[in-house]
């Protein structure tokens, strides 16, 4: 009965709650598109039909679209150019180049328009970049006016290099239609005129967009499995062995489908009360001061297209989302869509492995992780991280090219915390070299010292390869660092409050430093300052400790000197031990132009050692072995590590003369 | 004549062998220990650790940091290289002194070390030549039928097609190995040019090559495999330092032991070879210019001059020249008594 009670009330908190939620979402601009698969020519061609309201107060005289599988078209596009320079840059083969080319392009009462496009490179100037092509109008769009363009096009998919591609029979089409950019009136993320923002396709970089309404029809080849974006609303068989498909979905930034005769569908659905209990709404409640019907979950359906060389993960997979909807879901609030769509990419697709889309996203998994010790190797922080875009960048739809710390930075923090909830941390070495959690941020964090650029930047501005460990692992640090100093518990509500705030919007860097400084900690509000726009950093160290000898009275002076190189000014706590066992502890913040303090105790006992931030706080923290400062040796853990040593140069040494 | 080898010759051997294996390690580590121990505070950090098990922590934070480390880096490649001649000088002295029989077994086995260290280091280098060939042979071969044959279906394809490739490179090397090792056993039982020596493991005994490229491989993965035992253990269990020393001199010891065991087998068949030219050689008429002692020729130094003079178209090779010599030839010695 109880049960049952707690059903309705849910059911209707639920609906309104959803309701609410989508009815703050405006979409911008509808795509209905009926395109046709072709496995054999890994092509995708058909018709589109754009219906586009000018939102802004101007008229306006031209439309960039997105061609972004052009940027697989030649070795010299911009994508290529930047991939280069990375440690692992993959080469152009023409053989496997992608393309999307239109074919016709009218808008109703302007007629064919097809010769006014023009290629435009707005990021770079990169004459061999055609990922983004521009169309001048015959007459401006009037503010308020809306037109209908229609086109038709063709894509070629590219054999995998990054994202989008084939591999096999494995495809994932993402990127692969002519998309509007984004007309930016006055005041949105800080224009003073109205703009368009469209950039080109980048190594690092994919998202943004209006938020939109899609209608997609599309026929394939019958064998196919078809995952996509949305609901699936029908499905009819077509002549010649081919099966219509029908997605539709409201309110998301992009529309992308996965399709491979190898997947294995498992459904299931996220249960908002049963998936999660009574006490954790309540807990939940309790952190975020909210009462707990105000957090009831909607429920959803989940769809994984398991590659049946990996079925045995499929469960892993399901549970992990589950988990993954329900901690977003309560800490963020509700995902408001009905379904929610995983795609396992195919052995030899890793090139598509963890790709975010609205509703839509790709794992990764490898059968060597059904097996210990490998199983230790997570695939689900995968998951939880790229079921997180739907939040950050799906829902809070900043611009990834601009400001990628906006969706990496607070999702890789959000990954990480939910990881956190959902497992008991550190364990087995072989986590560090799964992707995800603070640790693998902060080894990231350590390995590429100095950073040399602030945690925001142009997506392709960073210092050459500096783009993940600014955009993903300093932003996560800084998140974690920001924590404690907030409080757990208002951290968490500063950040659900600025999801609620910017939801269905498109939120800048400003937007989030203004939204902690009006949270109303100046500490935080300045860190965040600190190290988003002016690359702060922080080192805190012990220095030197110093005992006078006892005097008349048998007391001895212990005289420590702590120092914090870098910018950044945070408080911190500082463990004093004495002898005797005592302990003490202050709270020391650098002020001013003075990085250092001195510490003195008049006691009977000296002091043995001093630690500074002994929980690690600090997350960001250039360096903790030098946080920690004793009198005297302690030598037994020294042991052990200079005996791993020693064995590890054996080995090394072993390797040296297998020859010999 | 036994109690010229108080530990018995295999025992002593073992002893040097272990010695400089640690050697050549123990300081390092060692290094390690004391620069971590007043590295900056990190004992205290270090304190931490004790009782726990393994933190990752101390890893992500202390490998991108660690002085000691870099301290230890710029060492690493001269410890290599001087760590490999060791190995193959010692195995001049080994297979020596395993191969003499009488006298004083430091002797022999300084002889060895002096004398073959440097003959075996030539013929190494000629191996390791070969050895690379092979290698780069089988990965050339390996990424032509790759790229021909259609993409690998599953994602074990790929670990299956590297593990192969592995096996086979590891088998090629393996087998190499073993040529190389009986030619080192012969070289020291019946020393003669090296241009003749190359051509020992073509006469020899196919079997026993194939046995012996096995054992080399056994001993060799036994050496990492124990490795990645006591490392994982060191990583998941509290593991007490005198323990993790404990288990490594084991580990060492093990690998030690396999290899001197593996230069006695060599030298044993070097005898049983040379045994059974001998009967041959006793079946059939002796040249004119080949010796009566069969089997066992040149010893000394100098001699070998006067081998390729006179050519190698001789299987006894040349006339034992050195009667005045301190050391007999240990090819002399391979009467059949059942003795090793
Ligand atoms: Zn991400």
């Amino acid at each position: 009965m109880q049960t049952v009670r707690y059903a309705l009330v849910a059911g209707l908190v639920v609906f309104l709650a959803v309701g609410d939620a989508m009815a703050e979402c405006e979409p911008r601009v509808a795509y209905e598109m009926t395109v046709d698969f072709d496995p054999g020519d890994r092509s995708v061609s058909g018709r589109q039909v754009i219906v586009w309201r000018n939102y802004g107060p101007d008229p306006v005289q031209t439309l960039p679209f997105h061609l972004y599988m052009n940027a697989f078209r030649r070795a010299d596009s911009t994508f290529f150019r930047e991939d280069r320079t990375s440690r692992h840059a993959r080469p152009f083969e023409p053989a496997n180049a992608g393309a999307c080319r239109l074919t016709s392009l009218a808008i109703d009462g302007m007629g064919d328009l097809l010769d006014r496009l023009l290629f435009i490179q707005p990021d770079d100037g990169n004459p061999a970049d055609e990922t983004v092509v521009s169309l001048t109008l015959p007459r401006p769009v009037m503010p308020a006016e809306s037109i209908t363009i229609r086109i038709e096009f063709e894509t070629v998919l590219p054999r995998l290099v990054a994202r989008a591609g084939w591999s096999g029979n494995f495809f994932l089409v993402a990127q692969w239609y002519p998309k509007l950019g984004v007309l930016e009136p006055p005041g949105w993320r800080g224009a003073l005129l109205t703009r368009w923002n469209c950039h080109q396709y980048h190594r690092h970089s994919e998202f943004y967009a209006n938020f939109a309404d899609f209608e997609v029809r599309l026929t394939a080849p019958a064998e196919y499995v078809i995952g996509a974006t949305g609901r699936e609303i029908a499905r009819t068989p077509e002549p010649e062995g081919r099966t219509a498909y029908v997605f539709r979905e409201t309110c998301v930034h992009d529309f992308a489908w996965a399709a491979c005769p190898d997947f294995e569908v498992v459904r299931d659905t996220f249960f908002g009360q049963v998936d999660v209990t009574a006490a954790e709404y309540a807990a939940w409640a309790e952190w975020l001061e909210m009462k707990p019907a105000d957090l009831w979950l909607p429920d959803v359906r989940l769809t994984i297209l398991m590659h049946r060389d990996h079925r045995e993960l499929a469960d892993l997979t399901l549970h992990t989302l589950k988990q993954a909807v329900k901690y977003y879901g309560l800490w963020f609030g509700p995902y408001p869509y009905e379904q929610i769509t995983v795609v396992d990419p195919a052995p030899g697709a890793a090139a598509a492995a963890g790709m975010e889309y609205p509703t839509f996203f790709t794992g990764g998994s490898h059968e060597l992780q059904a097996w210990w010790p490998f199983s230790a190797i997570r695939l689900e922080t995968v998951i939880v991280h790229e079921f997180g875009h739907n939040y950050w960048q799906g829902m809070v739809a900043s611009n990834e090219f601009e400001e990628p710390w906006l969706d990496e930075g607070i999702n890789t923090y959000a990954e990480a915390t939910v990881n956190r909830f959902m497992y008991n941390p550190g364990g087995h070495p072989l986590e560090t070299l799964s992707l995800g959690g603070f640790l693998t941020s902060r080894y990231r964090y350590l390995q590429r010292q100095p950073l040399l650029d602030p945690v925001n930047r142009v997506s392709w501005e960073y210092f050459p390869g500096h783009y993940g460990v600014n955009a993903y692992d300093r932003a996560s640090l800084l998140l974690l660092t920001a924590e404690p100093l907030m409080g757990r518990p208002r951290f968490y509500q500063a950040l659900r409050q600025y999801f609620r705030k910017f939801q269905f919007g498109h939120p800048t860097t400003a937007d989030f430093l203004q939204h902690f400084k009006d949270a109303g900690n100046e500490t935080v509000a300045a860190l965040l300052a600190d190290v988003i726009l002016h690359n702060g950093t922080v080192d805190f160290r012990a220095d030197s400790i110093r005992v006078t000898p006892p005097n008349e009275e048998g007391r001895v002076t212990s005289q420590v000197a702590v120092s914090c190189l870098g910018e950044l000014r945070l408080p911190v706590d500082i463990l004093f031990c004495f002898e005797d066992g005592t302990e003490l502890r202050e709270t020391w913040r650098p002020v001013g132009d003075r990085n250092w303090h001195e510490f003195e105790f008049v006691r009977e006992t000296p002091l043995a050692a001093v630690v500074v931030d002994p929980e690690y706080r600090v997350a960001l923290d250039d360096c903790f072995a030098n946080n920690s400062l004793t009198r005297r040796p302690v030598t037994d853990p020294v042991d052990t590590w200079q005996g791993l040593v020693q064995f590890v140069m054996q080995m090394l040494l072993q390797v040296a003369t297998w020859l010999a | 004549m036994r109690s010229v080898y108080p530990f018995g010759k295999l025992g002593q051997l073992l002893l040097v062998l272990y010695l400089g294996s640690l050697l050549f390690s123990w300081p390092v580590g060692a290094l390690f220990g004391a620069r971590l121990d007043d590295y900056a505070g990190a004992s205290l950090f270090l304190q931490r650790l004790e009782g726990q098990p393994f933190d990752p922590l101390f890893l992500a934070e202390f490998l991108p940091n660690a002085a000691p480390l870099k301290l230890v880096s710029p060492l690493l490649p001269p410890l290599m290289v001087g760590y490999f001649l060791f190995h193959v000088f010692f195995a001049g002295g080994a297979m020596y002194s395993l191969a003499e029989r009488r006298g004083p077994f430091w002797a022999s086995f300084w002889q060895g070390f002096m004398k073959f260290g440097s003959r075996f280091l030539l013929l190494n280098l000629i191996f390791l030549s070969l050895a690379a060939v092979t290698v780069l042979l089988i990965v050339s071969l390996f990424h032509l039928v790759q790229k021909m044959a259609p993409e690998p279906a599953g994602d074990m394809a790929p670990l299956y097609i590297a593990l192969l490739q592995g096996a086979v490179i590891f088998t090629g090397v393996g087998l190499l190995q073993s040529m190389h090792y009986v030619i080192r056993a012969r070289w020291v039982l019946q020393p003669r040019p090296l241009w003749q020596m190359l051509r020992v493991p073509l006469q020899g005994n196919a079997r026993f090559l194939l046995l012996a490229a096995v054992k080399y491989l056994v001993i060799t993965l036994l050496g990492f495999g124990l490795a990645a035992l006591v490392i994982r253990l060191a990583f998941s269990l509290t593991v007490h330092g005198v323990l993790l020393l404990v288990l490594l001199q084991l580990a060492v010891l093990c690998t030690v032991a396999g290899r001197i065991w593996l230069y006695a087998e060599f030298v044993k068949d070097g005898r049983r070879q040379l045994r059974a030219e001998e009967e041959r050689m006793k079946a059939v008429p002796p040249a004119a210019n080949v010796p009566v002692a069969g089997g066992g020729g040149a010893t000394e130094s100098g001699t070998d001059a006067v081998v390729s003079a006179t050519g190698g178209a001789a299987v006894g090779g040349t006339p034992a020249a050195a009667d005045d010599s301190p050391v007999e030839s240990p090819g002399r010695e391979n009467r059949p008594e059942g003795k090793t």
